[in-house]
């Protein structure tokens, strides 16, 4: 997300966006190249485990120079508030889900879940109350119960399968 | 003659009609939710199949399959989730014309080219199968690694004119592939002491994360953004179709031809015959910048090749007993427990089954254009909601779709990391499409790098030994050298 920090127009702006589309690439590539030292050769082989991962390191740090030399792409602009509180809530959002999995249980999770995110998308909190009811309805009769995929109930223990 | 009107007689009888038509609107069903596979769908359909005969069983695999495949197109063109990885190759060139107000046509072509495809990949199947099924087997690890390394060259040089940052996608979905109990000696990379990482990265979550989760966080992001919802008329979307079948015929023909290939090598599936007939198109195209621009010339060859690779997959898997892909592995499985042994006796014992099987791929397909038609017209009224009011019940299903892989939590994880990682890759120009590939493919080339490495100890040279692995490799090497050839001919004439 670095490309959003930069200011256009100053000075530095393209050498930070420059650096921030190549360096992760290159640290990527660096890591694997060290990590891939740790494994072990094939006795009697001339190649082990190790030289797959070594060859697409070394290339992702090849492609990290080849990036650093070329012109940066365009700025983005920045997002307002309401819009990065809403990105960031679509990335807790997993989270959150792995976290309350069993203990408070799909439905729930949906409904809860499903309901915020209605609201910070723009709409009203009684018909967004009533959207993530629908929804996690509909996301129960599909996957838990058409689909057998074991969905954790939660309080709701009386809940089909 | 007895044997196919005794398939005949099997395949119109009511009770495998009904299982072909409640299949496809299964199929049709599960291809449309983002995250959930032709694979997933025929991993569900095993349990119901069990209880019918050898005919409907396969029946039911056929249709299902054909038509997720087909069904993935609807969100990806909708909403730029594919809803199967045999969709993910063309996601980004529908999605652009679906916004430009072109949906219905996208949809339009995507319904009758997948149908066709099918059709064409079913007569190669009955007519070509031996022969083909023949000359894959012929193939070494050295052609395998030179044709995987073709695929691949073709896909960082198809994304666009920025070959490095397509590279750096491309060898970070091989990595992503590296990751788990290695193939030569069992030892774990990358795992990080994770048991979960054992069998490598699960590869559904992760292109759900790839795909929907940058789109979602995008859209929620930036609510002022113009409202990109493409609007679609179903009644609408055959317009122009006879017109577009005879202007796209040779590339039909020529993808429908490449994906059946590719389906019926081992290894082979319908994203990666996808990919390979949308980077053939793009490399054959005679008007490159209208190619990139307009992008139906792509979504044409790549989604006639997915669905032709199905019946390309069953060539191997009818003739030999050799899966061309995990579908066809399950249906083997699933033949062997009617008591139908797959192989070239099959020919001899069962040809009415055989025979059964090539009729049901023929009414499936035709099947699929009143049905995908169904489909497209129960979709429509998504398009009316605003656009980011869908994204709290995609986000939801995305991660359904990434739990519902293997009923874990750590695909929900794995898929919001990737969507992380896709995210920061778009917003930093490199390609998503060629890491998912790499995906796909990284455990084929590796497995065909290291074999091939250890038959010739070390003798590079003996790659191109075989004539086929000898033309594979120059061409890989012509691709290569196309950016810089293509320099030269613009240097050329402004010198």
């Amino acid at each position: 997300m670095g490309a959003y920090c930069v200011r256009p127009g100053w000075r530095g702006a393209d050498a930070v966006r420059r650096a921030a589309a190549a360096l992760p690439v290159g640290l990527v590539g660096l890591v694997v190249l060290l990590l891939s030292r740790n494994f072990p050769a094939i006795p009697g082989q001339l190649y082990g485990p190790a030289l797959f991962p070594t060859a697409l390191g070394t290339g992702l740090m090849l492609c990290a120079i080849l990036v650093a030399l070329q012109a940066p792409g365009p700025a983005h602009p920045r997002a307002s508030l309401r819009g990065r509180a809403s990105a960031l809530a679509c990335v807790l959002a997993p989270l959150l889900i792995m976290v309350a999995w069993d203990a408070a249980g799909w439905p729930l999770i949906a409904f809860g879940l499903g309901a915020a995110l209605l609201v910070l998308a723009g709409l009203r909190p009684l018909p967004a109350l009533v959207a993530a009811l629908g929804l996690a309805a509909l996301t129960w009769v599909i996957f838990a119960m058409l689909l057998r995929v074991p969905l954790p109930r939660g309080p709701l223990f009386f809940l089909p399968y | 003659m007895d044997a196919l009107l005794r398939a005949l007689a099997m395949v119109t009888d009511s009770q495998v009609l009904l299982t072909i038509l409640a299949s496809s609107m299964f199929g049709l069903s599960v291809g449309c939710i983002p995250g959930l596979t032709a694979t997933m769908a025929t991993a569900l359909l095993v349990p119901f199949a069990m209880f019918l005969d050898p005919v409907s069983a396969i029946a039911s695999i056929v249709a299902a399959t054909a038509m997720a495949i087909f069904a993935g197109d609807i969100p990806g063109t909708l909403l730029r989730l594919p809803g199967t990885p045999a969709s993910a190759a063309y996601v980004h060139h529908s999605y652009a014309l679906a916004k430009s107000g072109r949906a219905g046509e996208v949809l339009g072509l995507n319904l009758v080219f997948s149908a066709l495809g099918g059709l064409l990949g079913t007569v190669v199947l009955v007519a070509a199968a031996p022969t083909l099924a023949d000359y894959a087997l012929s193939l070494s690890s050295f052609e395998f690694f030179w044709l995987s390394m073709l695929g691949l060259s073709c896909a960082v040089f198809l994304v666009g004119d920025n070959v490095p940052k397509g590279a750096a996608a491309l060898l970070f979905g091989l990595l992503l592939a590296t990751v788990g109990r290695d193939y030569t000696t069992a030892f774990p990379r990358f795992t990080f002491d994770d048991p979960e990482l054992l069998d490598g990265i699960p590869f559904v979550p992760a292109l759900i994360g790839f795909f929907a989760l940058p789109e979602i966080i995008r859209t929620l992001r930036d609510p002022g953004a113009p409202d990109g919802a493409p609007a679609v008329q179903a009644s609408r979307i055959f317009r122009g179709m006879g017109r577009a079948i005879l202007r796209w015929r040779w590339n039909f023909l020529r993808s429908g031809l490449v994906g059946t290939f590719v389906g019926a090598l081992p290894g082979g599936g319908a994203d990666t015959a996808a990919w390979a007939a949308y980077g053939i198109s793009r490399r054959l195209s005679r008007d490159p910048q209208t190619w990139d621009r307009d992008g139906i010339e792509g979504i044409v060859d790549a989604t006639s090749a997915n669905n032709a690779s199905l019946s390309g997959a069953w060539i191997p898997a009818l003739v030999f007993a050799i899966p061309g892909d995990t579908i066809t592995a399950i249906a083997i499985g699933v033949l062997y427990l009617k008591n139908v042994t797959p192989g070239p006796s099959i020919f001899l014992e069962n040809a009415h089954v055989l025979y059964a099987v090539f009729i049901t791929f023929f009414v499936a397909n035709l099947l699929m254009i009143p049905l995908g038609w169904l489909a497209i017209r129960a979709a429509v009224p998504i398009l009316r909601l605003p656009r980011q009011m869908l994204m709290a019940p995609l986000l939801l299903f995305a991660c359904l779709g990434a739990f519902a892989v293997d009923n874990s939590l750590f695909g929900i994880g794995t898929m919001l990391a990737c969507g992380l990682i896709g995210y920061w890759m778009e917003q930093n120009g490199y390609p998503v499409g060629p890491a998912v590939l790499g995906m796909v493919m990284g455990r084929l080339v590796e497995e065909n790098l290291m074999t091939s490495l250890i038959k010739v100890q070390g003798d590079v040279t003996r790659f191109f030994e075989r004539p086929v692995a000898t033309a594979l490799a120059v061409f890989t090497l012509l691709v290569w050298l196309w950016p810089l050839a293509r320099r030269l001919r613009r240097a050329v004439p402004s010198a």
